[in-house]
């Protein structure tokens, strides 16, 4: 719950800081009828959303589309392992509860006078609240007494399931409202569903946080991810939560960008509508580093929207090699309009010059502004202050810059490696610009713009995920078949079905990391795609 | 079970022909793209480097040597000597490569001997890898059992040894040298010796042999092949 809450005041905190939006997202105050949330969840877009970010989540919110807190509670209660592993008449109960809330199956209640407590949840046994209801309906136990009830089954205690037990099937007596056999019937049930059964007050404060989460993600997307991006740290994959995030970012079209040194944020800002990666957001530049940058900057004054060599001999070969590499590949030094090899080329022979070197070439800087590396290099050459074993070294740096040993070019695989491994995911470019897919904007751009009317998709893709199983029916059955996890870089795919004639087919191109062009159909409904041609894209 | 380290094509230049002693003059690199059998573009290396000789003042090279050097270039031996001594500092031009390689390692994954490039040439066991051991030793590229550790540490391929297995019995290629292999190939030997020439055309060589690999895995099956020699 802290995190939810830190969450919610990081979204008051950061709307106001950015935006001059008033907004404090309360519980209070908030709108529980808003169309637009409701929306949202229906959709399954719940991708940070408190309690519902997880696949499962997702897919059940999509699944059963809760359109008040009511229902919103039930979801987070049937989503429990408890429920989903309670079986009966061969369906699980939560899936029970779903059919029944989309008229999939029928209503009843075994017995009328549960109506008025089950009628809330489609005649499922959802909460322990439930149950004590029942027992106070039925057996006319009080508050006490049914509490007694929930702690011997929560317990599993058998001498005090007995006594409470025949105590209930007394009262029922008593009160005559079911048969003898009827109570030992639902005293049964009540017995079986506290196995999984939830606290309503729980999920309702559960369900409150989550649409509060949700509004915020509906209304006020940017600073949702702002704020969400910067909890990822503290999750156990953050790697995968910050690609997971970015990625439903990307679908919402909400623009998210590599770190800019200039900003000098510390962690993920909203700026512009556009959402930054914080400087300590890199992989390999901690807080100690950042500070170090705040003051080398506030010392020398950098102007760091000036030269390239400026930002290089004061501020970058100032820091630990490490981080200032990581600060180029990751893309925080783009605005300087060089590519990232050229810029780390230039790092590398910046580094092996001394102080001494370097102080000649800082004051070049600020004196006569000189801002081609070459220049001040050859400056250096000449500056008859150096011995002759440096004067070597130096026109050695000189003919490299002239003749790099190798391309400076930033490839997109390289520029996606980098930031993948820096940032947590790729965020400039996809893998899959390197290569021509020409052949899919006929039928289909993205992942994100597919048309789910057309039987006749083609998306150029990289593979994240495949898990392959063996089929038990159909006329395959024991052969292989295989799910793959997608992604396009505007999107991602979690359902993508090869069936074993066309997994046999095309094995040998489905492997993590590969890209490929998928042709086939897509199923809105249950946002799956089902492959019947496998191509591979030309470079 | 696919190999997702990034292939290194490589070759030396030396100014001698045993590989324990002589200094490389000229090293070029291709990385080949494991998944898609390509080389990848921009991935070209190439560096020069001043001889370890040529550091002492009353240096000597032999005159094969250099008219072998000569030749190739189409200069006098003089213009050789010249070139040689512009070249930059062999520990620079080392660090070069070094860096290079690390731009090549394995995506997302913590970089290590295990995410570092394959080394391939033509010849590289008894030739290239040799050298490649002594600068690593030399400039402290070394893992904790002492062997160099900017490449793969379990896997070299050595593109002679290929052609060994699919021409032992082919008297059509004259000899196992790059040379005779380019002509039997139909590759135009323009340029041949210079290293970058020379990486290319292996790494296209290679791209061909591990696609027929590929393609003759799915085909031909393994499983259960000894199971009718009895346990002894």
């Amino acid at each position: 719950m802290s995190k939810n809450l830190t969450f919610s005041c990081g979204c008051s905190f950061r709307i106001t800081d950015q935006d001059h939006i008033e907004f404090n997202p309360s519980v209070i105050d908030i709108n529980l009828d808003c169309s637009k949330t409701w929306d949202l969840i229906s959709s399954g877009n719940t991708k940070g959303c408190f309690q519902l970010e997880s696949r499962l989540g997702r897919s059940m919110a999509k699944k059963l589309k809760p359109e008040n807190i009511e229902q919103l509670a039930a979801l987070i209660s049937i989503m429990r392992p408890g429920c989903l592993e309670a079986y009966r008449d061969g369906k699980s109960v939560s899936s029970h509860y779903i059919d029944k809330k989309n008229c999939l199956e029928s209503v009843n209640y075994f017995h009328q006078s549960l109506e008025p407590t089950l009628k809330n949840t489609y005649g499922e046994m959802v909460y322990q609240e439930q149950a004590m209801e029942i027992t106070r309906t039925i057996a006319g136990f009080d508050l006490q007494e049914a509490d007694m009830l929930r702690k011997a089954i929560g317990k599993k205690k058998p001498e005090e399931m007995a006594k409470v037990k025949s105590k209930f099937i007394e009262g029922s007596k008593i009160k005559g409202i079911v048969n003898e056999s009827e109570a030992e019937e639902i005293f049964g049930w009540i017995e079986k569903s506290q196995r999984y059964s939830f606290n309503k007050s729980h999920a309702v404060s559960y369900a409150m946080n989550a649409y509060l989460s949700a509004y915020t993600k509906a209304h006020f997307p940017r600073v949702f991810f702002a704020s969400y991006l910067r909890f990822a740290k503290d999750k156990i994959d953050p790697q995968q939560e910050i690609k997971e995030l970015i990625q439903n970012a990307n679908e919402m079209d909400i623009l998210v960008k590599t770190p800019d040194i200039r900003l000098l944020n510390q962690y993920f800002i909203l700026k512009d509508k556009t959402i930054y990666f914080g400087l300590t957001d890199i992989k390999s530049v901690g807080e100690s580093v950042y500070k170090k940058i705040i003051s080398i900057i506030e010392e020398n004054q950098i102007d760091l929207n000036s030269s390239w060599p400026n930002c290089l001999f004061r501020l970058l070969s100032n820091i630990n090699s490490t981080s200032a590499k990581s600060l180029i590949s990751c893309g925080a030094m783009d605005y300087t309009g060089i590519s990232r090899n050229k810029m780390l080329f230039d790092l590398g022979l910046a580094l092996k010059l001394t102080d001494r070197e370097k102080n000649i070439i800082i004051a070049e800087i600020l004196q006569n502004n000189i801002t081609c590396m070459k220049e001040l290099f050859k400056i250096l050459l000449h500056n008859g202050k150096l011995i002759k074993k440096r004067l070597e070294d130096i026109q050695e740096s000189i003919n490299l810059l002239n003749n790099p040993p190798f391309s400076l070019q930033d490839s997109p695989e390289w520029i996606s490696d980098q930031e993948d491994m820096l940032l947590g995911c790729p965020i400039t470019c996809s893998k899959i610009d390197m290569y021509d897919i020409s052949m899919t904007n006929c039928n289909c751009k993205d992942i994100k713009n597919r048309n789910y009317l057309n039987d006749n998709l083609t998306l150029a893709v990289e593979i994240d995920r495949i898990n392959t199983v063996k089929t038990k029916k159909g006329k395959n059955a024991g052969s292989n078949m295989a799910f793959l996890s997608v992604n396009d870089g505007s999107g991602s795919l979690d359902s993508v079905v090869l069936f074993p004639e066309q997994y046999a087919k095309y094995k040998q191109v489905l492997y993590e990391g590969n890209i490929i062009v998928l042709k086939g159909k897509s199923n809105k409904k249950d946002d799956s795609f089902v492959v019947e041609k496998v191509f591979l894209p030309s470079s | 079970m696919i190999n997702y380290n990034k292939i290194c094509v490589f070759d030396f230049e030396t100014d001698g022909s045993d590989p324990s002693v002589c200094s490389p003059v000229q090293l070029a690199a291709v990385m080949i793209d494991p998944l898609k059998l390509e080389i990848i573009k921009n991935s070209e290396f190439n560096v020069n480097f001043k001889p370890e000789r040529m550091e002492k003042e009353n240096f000597k090279y032999d005159d094969d040597i250099l008219n072998f050097h000569a030749k190739v270039r189409g200069c006098e031996q003089k213009d050789i000597l010249d070139l040689w001594k512009s070249y930059p500092s062999q520990k620079n031009s080392w660090e070069m490569f070094t860096e290079y390689l690390q731009k090549y390692h394995h995506r997302s994954t913590k970089q290590s001997q295990f995410t570092a490039p394959i080394a391939a040439g033509y010849n590289i066991n008894r030739f290239d890898m040799i050298i490649v051991d002594r600068l690593s030793t030399k400039y402290n590229n070394i893992n904790k059992e002492k062997r160099q550790n900017i490449f793969y540490m379990r896997d070299i391929i050595d593109i002679m040894n290929i052609v060994f297995y699919w021409f032992e019995n082919n008297s059509e290629l004259k000899s196992y040298s790059l040379d005779s292999l380019r002509d039997y190939l139909g590759i135009s030997k323009d340029g041949a010796h210079d290293a970058i020439k020379d990486v290319k055309d292996c790494a296209e060589i290679l791209i061909r042999f591990i696609r027929l690999h590929r393609k003759l895995s799915t085909k031909i099956s393994f499983k259960d092949s000894f199971s009718h020699i009895s346990n002894v």
